[in-house]
């Protein structure tokens, strides 16, 4: 049963994710019987500038050369600056061979300033792994006012239903019940189950709202537990073999080569 | 042979569950590997007497006593506490549950360090969870806070012939709790690939790490795999996975 990773991240740009390097997140993989990884480098800065999502490209880029069969990299950028977005997102697919673009928290994805970005991805056939949460602790939700819900995702999946939008870390962003009931009828939308939370019966649940093609495993380097986590659900093994890999590969082929 | 010495029998009110009674709780271990479980009244957390939820608890594990072995829940802000507590040991607890986030109190309080004398006194070991929820997708009703490291090592340096355990200890490697040799931590929110474990290993050694899950709120898989990826010599695996909770709770081997 393949097992692709749809959410990781290597060391790069200016955050160094617990010291883990390529070399060690590979092991870390090898070591679960995860085959590849997804990954990207963002930054969890608002006005992250083009020069700077660049680096963390290059970084990202760095880390696919060293592990080409087992790191893929997808184009972290900020969509407040469009242009220089469009140019970036156009040259590492198409040149650099990554497999999908990153926005984390610099925008709401409901904003009318991540559509291009949109456009870009479908023009591409690519997915977008967007960062979400529905964090209901005020304290939490304060530290990131521009992220995403699955609200904000909705609204963007009903603007482009040819756009295959992946709804980041559900159990690790907030209320999943909550995402989950809202994300039911968007079919264009994935979600993966990346993060530390592991609450029992999330995977059944999920299963339940969304059904399993549309349930990406990953783990945002929760490694153990993005693992453990499917190992224990109470679904069929057909349902385990789409979660683990199946349907990032689906995904992943609509990408031209 | 695997001890988890951090689950859960009830209702948590914020969720349905997938095992709630004593017979699903079991079921839960038996496909997760778990021979032996070391559980508490979930519903003790929210009662306003905690104590009915350990009487609950008592009667649900009656059947299996072999499999569940129950720890008490008692609130040292609650009157009559000291009654309950030699109730629960005459009725065959084999350990304090302590939540003080949900029964408002600090661990250093008067009362708290007159329970966990007690306790210890009865050579009983005292398990605290760090927290039951993370906050991030909290009930908004649910205000608890999670524990901060420097509150229990105050109670730890204050009593020192107590035996602490710290369920979902996470990020205790960075933290001077780890000097207190009466402090054992509880493994199941410990990244090994983030390489968490093994600096608490060095830190505390195998003696004073105990395996623990957080069924059934919790997945079992990934505490397990946390334990099966370090890179320790077996003796050490098994004295986290189940030698050290014997010790703890006096259990012996049929061998």
């Amino acid at each position: 049963m393949i097992r692709l990773d749809c959410h990781s991240h290597v060391k790069g740009g200016f955050w160094d994710y617990g010291g883990l390097t390529a070399t060690s997140l590979v092991e870390a993989a090898d070591k679960l019987g995860i085959d590849a990884l997804c990954c990207s480098v963002p930054m969890n800065k608002p006005a992250t500038t083009p020069e700077e999502f660049r680096a963390c490209n290059d970084d990202m880029l760095r880390a696919m050369k060293e592990y080409p069969d087992k790191i893929w990299g997808y184009c972290f950028v900020n969509p407040g600056y469009q242009s220089e977005s469009l140019v970036e997102i156009e040259k590492r697919i198409t040149e650099d061979g990554m497999v999908g673009v990153k926005l984390y928290n610099q925008y709401k994805c409901s904003d009318p300033v991540v559509q291009p970005i949109v456009r870009k991805t479908i023009e591409l056939k690519v997915p977008i792994l967007q960062h979400a949460g529905y964090l209901t602790d005020p304290i939490e939700a304060a530290k990131q006012p521009n992220i995403s819900d699955a609200h904000d995702i909705v609204q963007l999946a009903n603007l482009f239903p040819e756009a295959m939008i992946v709804e980041a870390h559900l159990p690790g962003g907030g209320d999943w019940q909550w995402a989950l009931k809202t994300i039911r009828k968007a079919k264009n939308v994935f979600v993966d189950t990346s993060g530390s939370i592991v609450d029992c019966g999330f995977v059944e649940r999920a299963v339940e709202y969304v059904g399993a093609e549309r349930i990406l495993f990953g783990t945002d380097l929760s490694m153990e537990e993005g693992v453990g986590k499917i190992l224990d659900a109470e679904i069929t093994q057909e349902e385990k073999k789409l979660i683990f890999g199946e349907n990032l590969s689906r995904i992943l082929r609509r990408r031209p080569k | 042979m695997i001890v988890d010495f951090n689950a859960y029998v009830g209702y948590w009110p914020f969720r349905r569950l997938p095992a709630r009674s004593a017979d699903e709780v079991v079921r839960l271990l038996d496909k997760g590997g778990i021979d032996i479980a070391v559980v508490s009244s979930l519903n003790s957390t929210l009662y306003a007497d905690a104590h009915e939820g350990n009487l609950e608890l008592i009667d649900e594990t009656r059947q299996h006593k072999d499999r569940l072995i129950p720890v008490a829940v008692l609130n040292p802000k609650y009157p009559g506490w000291e009654h309950d507590l030699e109730e629960c040991i005459r009725l065959g607890f084999k350990g304090v549950r302590l939540y003080p986030q949900y029964h408002n109190y600090a661990l250093t309080d008067d009362e708290c360090l007159k329970l966990v004398s007690k306790a210890s006194e009865m050579n009983l070991t005292v398990s605290i969870p760090m927290r039951l929820r993370d906050r991030r997708g909290r009930h908004w009703i649910d205000v608890a806070r999670d524990i901060e490291f420097a509150e229990v090592e105050q109670l730890a340096s204050r009593m020192p012939d107590s035996r602490i355990i710290l369920l979902e200890s996470r990020g205790a490697e960075n933290s001077t709790v780890t000097k207190y040799r009466n402090v054992y931590f509880e493994t199941s929110r410990i990244s090994t690939t983030l390489g968490e474990m093994a600096k608490l290993f060095r830190l505390v050694g195998a003696s004073r790490l105990i395996f623990g899950s957080g069924a059934p709120l919790k997945y079992i898989s990934p505490a397990k795999l946390r334990i099966q990826l370090l890179d320790v010599p077996d003796e050490a695996r098994e004295s986290i996975l189940w030698r050290n909770a014997f010790d703890l709770l006096g259990l012996k081997t049929r061998d």
